[in-house]
C-alpha cells in the first residue's frame, strides 16, 4: 500500500509539475535559508573559537566598574579634573598593576599590563593615518609574544621616564610609510605631539583595519602625562583597564581569585562592600559570544518556523485544490472498495511527499548557497552543513507535510461516493 | 465460480463475432454465434421458465424505500421496491428520467443505504453495515461500470484494472496476472500499457469492465454503460456483456434508456415513480454480437 501511495503521489505531482514546484517554494526557501544560515553560523562559531584558541584562554580582563553613590562612594573616586571624562571610573591604577606583579600575592599570574585605548591621528610628514592608539607597559609584548620586524619594544627605563616613543602596527606601517623601509628613529606626530618611532610590530591578526595591526602603541605613562592625564583621588595614575595572563590554563580560576583579593585589599573594600572592578576571563567572553550565537540560532529557528508554517499553508491550499479536482477519482476509489483510512493515507502521503521533496531541494539549495559564500570569501570562512541540521530540516518538512496534509486528506476521506462520482 | 474459471482456465478472449477489431486476440474464431450464444439463449430461456427455485438469488430486496428531504418537501425516490436477481441473470432496468433507476442501483451497489427495507446481497444482510464494511462489500462482491468510464488518467490500463485488487490487499505479482487476464478477456490484451486517455471510448469502457471483473464479483452493476458511446460501440459493449454472461455466468444488471440495448437482455425490469411496474423475461433476446439490430 505504501508503494501504491507513493506511485499515486508521484503521478499527481508529475501531472502538475509547475504547480507542485510553486507549492514547494515556501518549504524550499525556508529550508534552504535555514540550512545555509546555520552552516554559516557554525562557520562563524568555529572561526571565533579559533581566534580565542589563538589568543589562549588563560587571558583575564580587569575592567573598572562604577560604584553607585552611597554604596562605596568616592572610595575609588571619580575624575574631577578638567581633562577627565565625566563619569569614567578611575578605580584601576598603575599602583594596582604593581601590586599584581608581586609574586607572593598573586602566585599564579604570569604577566600583567595596563591598557588604555584611544584614537590615533598620525602624521608622517604629510602622510596622514587614522588608527587606534594603545597605551600600555613593556609587559604587553609578552601577551602572545608580539614581536617586531624593525626595532624593538620600549623598555622599563623608557616607560618610567615617560619617553615619547611609538611602536607601529603592521597595517599602520603600510599606511604611514607607504614606501617601506626601516622607520626606526624617524619622527611622527601623534595627535599633534611628536613621537619617535622605535619599532614596527609583526602582523598579528590579519593585518587589516579594525584589527590590532591598525594600532600605534605608546607607553601608558607618556599617554597619561601628555594626552589624557587621569589621576584618582589619591593622586595615583589611572591605568584604564588591566590585562593579566595566568601561568597555566588550569590556574585561571585561582588567579582570578587572587587578583580579586589583592585589588579589594588595595582599594580598601570592606567585607560586604561591592567590587569597583570586574574580572572577566576569556572563557566568560567565550560564553557571552556563545550566548549571542545561541540567541541568533533561536532567531533563525523562528524564521525557519515561520517559513515552514507559510510553506505548510501553501501545501494545505494546494492539497485542498487537488482534493476538489480529484473528487471523481476519490468517488471511484471509494466505489471500488477504498476505505476512508486508505483515502486519508493516500492524500497524507502525497502531502508529506510534496513537503519532503521541497525539503530535499531546500537542503541542496541551502548547501549550495553556503558553499557559494565560502567560495566568495576565498575560503577564509567555513560553512558547516551538519548531518544534524539536515536531519532536522528533513524531519520538519515531513512534519509540516503531515500536519498540513491531514485536513485536506480528511476532507477527501469524508466525501460521499455518490456525490463524488457525480461531481463535474 | 468465475474466480475459479479465472484461476484454473487458461485465459482466452471472449468470442465476439462480427465486431472484431485490432484489439482482438488472434485466436478469436467465428464459430461463437451458432454453437455458442444460440444454444446459450435457449438454455437461459429454460432457466427463466423452469428452474427458478433451484437458482441462487444474488440480490434480494424487500420494501426498499429512499426518501430525500429537501426543506419541507419530502421526495420519495423509491417507494417499496422488491426485486430478486438470480445468479446468471442479465437484467436491464428501464424507466423514465427521474424514476429512481440510479437511486436503486446505488442502493444495490452498496454506495447508498435505503431509508427502510431490507437488502440481502449474496446471502449477506448489508443494510446495517457501516461505511468501511460497505467498502469491503463493494470491493469483494460488486463490480461497477459507469456511464463516464471513470478511469484514472495518465495511468496504464493494467494499473487501472488492478486498483480494486490493491484495496483487497492482493500481492503485486498476483495482481498483475489477474489484471492481464481480465484485460485479455475484454479483448484488450494488446493495450495493457496504454494510458486511459490514449484509448477510444469503447476501449476505455472495456478497461472499466475489466476492472469490474477482476475481483470476481457476485454482480456487475452498470448505470447506462453505453450512454456515452455511439450505437455501434454500444453494441460491442453489449456483446461483451452478453458473452460474459453466457460464457462465464456473470450476473449483470444495467440501466438503459435504449430499448434496443434492453432487447439484448434476458429480463427487463421497468420502473416508474420509484415503483416496479413490470418485470418480464425476454424469451427471444437478440444477440448483440451479430450486429443485426444496428444494421439500419
Ligand atoms: N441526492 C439527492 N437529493 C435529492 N433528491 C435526489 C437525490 N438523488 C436523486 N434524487 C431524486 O430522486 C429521483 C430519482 O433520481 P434518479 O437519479 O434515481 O433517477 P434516474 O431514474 O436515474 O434518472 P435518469 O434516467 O435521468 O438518470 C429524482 O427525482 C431525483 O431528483
Ligand atoms: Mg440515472
Amino acid at each position: 500500500m505504501f508503494k501504491e501511495n507513493l506511485r499515486v503521489a508521484l503521478r499527481a505531482i508529475a501531472a502538475n509539475k509547475l504547480r507542485s514546484v510553486l507549492t514547494m517554494l515556501g518549504i524550499i526557501i525556508g529550508v534552504s535559508a535555514v540550512i545555509s544560515l546555520v552552516a554559516l553560523g557554525n562557520g562563524v562559531d568555529q572561526f571565533i573559537n579559533g581566534q580565542f584558541a589563538k589568543q589562549g584562554s588563560n587571558l583575564v580582563f580587569i575592567i573598572p566598574v562604577r560604584v553607585e553613590q552611597g554604596k562605596g562612594a568616592n572610595r575609588a573616586g571619580f575624575a574631577a579634573g578638567p581633562n577627565s571624562r565625566q563619569g569614567q571610573s578611575l578605580s584601576l591604577t598603575l599602583n594596582d598593576v604593581e601590586a599584581l606583579k608581586n609574586k607572593s600575592r598573586v602566585p599564579d599570574l604570569a604577566y600583567v599590563a595596563p591598557l588604555a585605548q584611544g584614537g590615533a591621528r598620525a602624521f608622517n610628514g604629510d602622510t596622514k593615518y587614522l588608527g587606534s592608539l594603545r597605551a600600555t607597559s613593556p609587559d604587553y609584548r609578552h601577551f602572545n609574544n608580539w614581536g617586531t620586524t624593525y626595532g624593538d619594544w620600549f623598555d622599563e627605563a623608557a616607560y618610567n621616564s615617560k619617553q615619547r616613543v611609538a611602536l607601529i602596527g603592521s597595517y599602520a606601517y603600510t599606511k604611514l610609510f607607504p614606501d617601506g623601509g626601516d622607520p626606526v628613529g624617524l619622527e611622527i606626530r601623534l595627535n599633534d605631539i611628536a613621537f619617535r618611532v622605535i619599532g614596527v610590530l609583526k602582523e598579528r591578526s590579519g593585518g587589516t583595519q579594525g584589527s590590532e595591526d591598525d594600532s600605534i602603541i605608546i607607553p601608558l605613562t607618556t599617554f597619561r602625562e601628555r594626552m589624557q592625564p587621569l589621576k584618582n583621588a589619591k593622586g595615583q595614575t589611572v591605568a584604564g583597564f588591566v590585562l593579566a595572563q595566568a601561568a597555566d590554563q588550569d590556574k585561571v580560576d585561582a588567579m582570578v581569585q587572587q587578583v580579586t583579593d589583592v585589588l579589594r585589599q588595595e582599594h580598601g573594600i570592606q567585607f560586604a562592600g561591592e567590587d569597583d572592578f570586574s574580572v572577566g576571563s576569556q572563557r566568560d567572553l567565550q560564553n557571552t559570544v556563545g550566548a549571542v550565537t545561541g540567541a541568533l540560532t533561536i532567531f533563525l529557528a523562528a524564521i525557519a518556523g515561520i517559513s515552514l508554517f507559510v510553506g505548510g499553508i501553501g501545501i494545505m491550499n494546494i492539497m485542498l485544490v487537488s482534493v476538489t479536482e480529484r473528487t471523481r477519482e476519490i468517488g471511484l476509489r471509494k466505489a471500488i472498495g477504498a476505505r476512508r483510512s486508505i483515502i486519508l493515507m493516500q492524500f497524507v502521503a502525497e502531502s508529506i511527499f510534496l513537503s519532503l521533496l521541497g525539503g530535499t531541494i531546500g537542503i541542496a539549495l541551502g548547501w549550495g548557497m553556503a558553499q557559494l559564500v565560502v567560495i566568495f570569501s576565498n575560503g577564509s570562512f567555513q560553512a558547516l552543513v551538519t548531518p544534524g541540521s539536515v536531519a532536522l530540516a528533513f524531519g520538519f518538512s515531513a512534519f509540516v507535510g503531515l500536519v498540513f496534509g491531514v485536513y485536506p486528506a480528511w476532507r477527501a476521506s469524508q466525501l460521499n461516493p455518490i456525490e463524488a462520482l457525480r461531481y463535474e | 465460480m468465475f474466480g475459479n474459471l479465472l484461476k484454473s482456465k487458461k485465459p482466452q478472449a471472449i468470442e465476439t463475432n462480427g465486431l472484431s477489431d485490432d484489439d482482438m486476440e488472434p485466436h478469436v474464431n467465428g464459430n461463437g454465434v451458432s454453437n455458442g450464444l444460440a444454444s446459450n439463449a435457449s438454455r437461459f430461456t429454460m432457466n427463466n421458465g423452469v428452474s427458478e427455485l433451484i437458482r441462487k438469488p444474488v440480490i434480494e430486496t424487500k420494501g426498499i424505500t429512499k426518501t430525500y428531504k429537501m426543506g419541507d418537501e419530502v421526495l420519495n425516490a423509491l417507494s417499496g421496491v422488491d426485486i430478486t436477481i438470480y445468479q446468471g441473470d442479465l437484467v436491464a432496468i428501464m424507466g423514465p428520467s427521474g424514476s429512481g433507476k440510479s437511486t436503486l442501483m446505488n442502493i444495490v451497489g452498496c454506495l447508498d443505504k435505503p431509508t427502510s427495507g431490507t437488502y440481502k446481497l449474496d446471502g449477506v444482510d448489508v443494510e446495517k453495515m457501516n461505511d468501511d464494511q460497505l467498502a469491503g462489500i463493494r470491493n469483494q462482491k460488486i463490480g461497477f461500470v459507469f456511464q463516464s468510464f471513470n478511469l484514472l488518467r495518465r495511468t496504464p490500463s493494467i494499473e487501472n484494472v488492478a486498483q480494486p485488487l490493491i484495496y483487497a490487499n492482493v500481492g503485486g505479482r498476483e495482481r498483475s496476472k489477474r489484471s492481464r487476464e481480465a484485460l485479455e478477456m475484454v479483448g484488450l490484451g494488446k493495450r495493457l500499457h496504454h494510458h486511459a486517455n490514449e484509448l477510444s471510448g469503447g476501449q476505455q469502457q472495456r478497461v472499466a469492465i475489466a476492472r469490474a471483473l477482476v475481483t470476481d464479483p457476485a454482480i456487475i452493476l452498470a448505470d447506462e454503460p453505453t450512454g456515452n458511446l455511439d450505437s455501434k460501440t454500444g453494441a460491442e459493449i453489449m456483446c461483451l456483456f452478453q458473452t460474459l454472461n453466457a460464457q462465464r455466468g456473470m450476473t449483470i444488471i444495467f440501466v438503459t434508456h435504449d430499448p434496443r440495448i434492453a432487447s439484448h437482455c434476458k429480463r427487463v425490469i421497468r420502473i416508474a415513480d420509484g415503483r416496479i411496474i413490470g418485470d418480464d423475461a425476454t424469451v427471444d433476446f437478440l444477440d448483440a454480437c451479430r450486429g443485426d439490430t444496428f444494421r439500419e
